[in-house]
């Protein structure tokens, strides 16, 4: 899922990466949205919003919002710089370090609010701003990794792409194209996938509260470690076939030196002897 | 270099810009502290049969609308610095919690066992104060509630 860059990625690995991470999208969305009445995985209505409070006048909110749209453009800016910049070094780990960052937010709201949260206005947009900085993370990363084939935490582009697939395949000549028909499932996985997350996360938090940001970095987490132990699994077969294969020349040469020494200095002794 | 230098910058007069926003104007939290007197209660998708201008309802459909609503009754509303706001009539008052949340859109009270009622703060300045009922989280409510800062 996260050892492979752009071009070189298979579909079953965008699949693999957008049902995860569209699954946390979903899940953060709505858990945003019932604990704070706002969403935190899509700007397009903050836009909207920032829009509308502009008009009336709302000085504060025009902040708060335009804080929440940078904060996700950031997110979408530093996965992004962390994956162009550290790839050459090691692709797996630029890779997972916007992840890593990802559960680190999301573990500081569900710790925060499970344990410290006093409902102030502050808090709650704090808050907000971290998980719209996540989530801008997570975009920006499955967005630059995938070629900009996947992106996980909102549907807009993803229902208005598959809008247009499914008109398409009223073709013979489309339906039959391998890619398209690739794309159509990679794009209703994720669609899938984010609305069952939304709906687990609206079912989990009556019970569970600010937790269910702690099932959501498990998610993610096993995204990280699946590539881990594929990295080690592939590893270990290659140091496995490597000790199990047959040795065809295993004699080695004995390499007899040019200039021996102990001889030299013998045969010296024994010329001064004769001279002698 | 050169690049690095530009980024930062446009970022901290970003971040120099929201803070500088944010600072110059008053949180919905310190603004909506004080005393309200509610003004009226407005339908907003009633059938109208004979006058289709006005909206305002009258007590017997207030009731209806407000019998599940801790609010009903209450014709001032003071929002106190702790949380806790009173809600008078006559000579009746009843001690709730308030807190504000979202982008501070959103009112909610909680009383008696934690039950909680969620109101749209449409509007809030130093003069007057809109609530709709809060029936879809994005959507208008069914009645609005117009309060006057006393």
């Amino acid at each position: 899922m996260l050892r492979k860059f752009s071009n070189s990625r298979t579909l079953e690995d965008n699949i693999k990466l957008g049902v995860l991470t569209a699954f946390s999208g979903g899940m953060v969305n709505v858990a945003s949205l019932l604990i704070f009445f706002s969403f935190s995985s899509n700007v397009t209505g903050h836009y909207a919003i920032l829009a509308s409070e502009i008009v009336k006048g709302n000085l504060y909110q025009t902040g708060v919002v335009f804080a929440w749209i940078f904060l996700f453009f950031f997110g979408s800016f530093l996965s992004n710089l962390i994956v162009i910049h550290l790839s050459k070094l090691n692709t797996y780990l630029a890779h997972s370090i916007p992840l890593i960052l990802e559960i680190i937010c999301l573990m500081t709201v569900g710790i925060y609010g499970q344990f410290f949260y006093l409902e102030t206005l502050l808090e709650t947009e704090i808050m907000l701003g971290i998980m719209l900085f996540a989530m801008g993370l997570q975009n920006g990363l499955t967005a630059s990794i995938s070629n900009f084939a996947v992106k996980t935490t909102h549907l807009t582009g993803t229902t208005t792409d598959l809008g247009i697939l499914f008109s398409m395949f009223t073709k013979k000549e489309y339906r039959e194209n391998e890619e398209l028909r690739g794309k159509a499932k990679l794009l209703s996985s994720i669609a899938i996938s984010y609305l069952f997350g939304a709906i687990i996360s609206g079912l989990l938090y009556f019970n569970t509260g600010f937790q269910v940001f702690y099932i959501v970095s498990i998610f993610l987490t096993i995204v990280i470690s699946y590539d881990l132990y594929k990295i080690r699994f592939t590893r270990y077969i290659m140091l496995k076939k490597r000790s199990n294969s047959i040795p065809i020349n295993n004699k080695r040469p004995v390499i007899h030196p040019s200039l021996n020494i102990k001889s030299f200095a013998e045969r010296r002794k024994q010329m001064k002897e004769e001279t002698v | 270099m050169k690049i690095a230098t530009t980024y930062t910058l446009v970022f901290v007069v970003i971040v120099a810009t929201i803070i500088t926003t944010i600072s110059l104007s008053q949180s919905p939290e310190k603004k909506i502290v004080g005393q309200w007197n509610e003004l009226s209660w407005e339908y907003e998708r009633v059938d109208m049969v004979n006058d289709t201008n006005n909206k305002e309802i009258t007590d017997d459909v207030k009731k209806i609308i407000g019998q599940h609503l801790l609010i009903h009754e209450a014709e001032t509303w003071k929002f106190l610095s702790n949380g806790k706001l009173v809600l008078k009539a006559g000579e009746n008052e009843r001690l709730v919690d308030w807190k504000i949340k979202g982008r501070g859109h959103i009112l909610q009270l909680k009383y008696d066992n934690d039950v909680v009622e969620n109101y749209n703060l449409t509007e809030l300045n130093n003069n007057v104060m809109v609530l709709n009922f809060d029936s879809e989280i994005q959507a208008r409510g069914i009645a609005k509630l117009t309060f006057e800062k006393s």
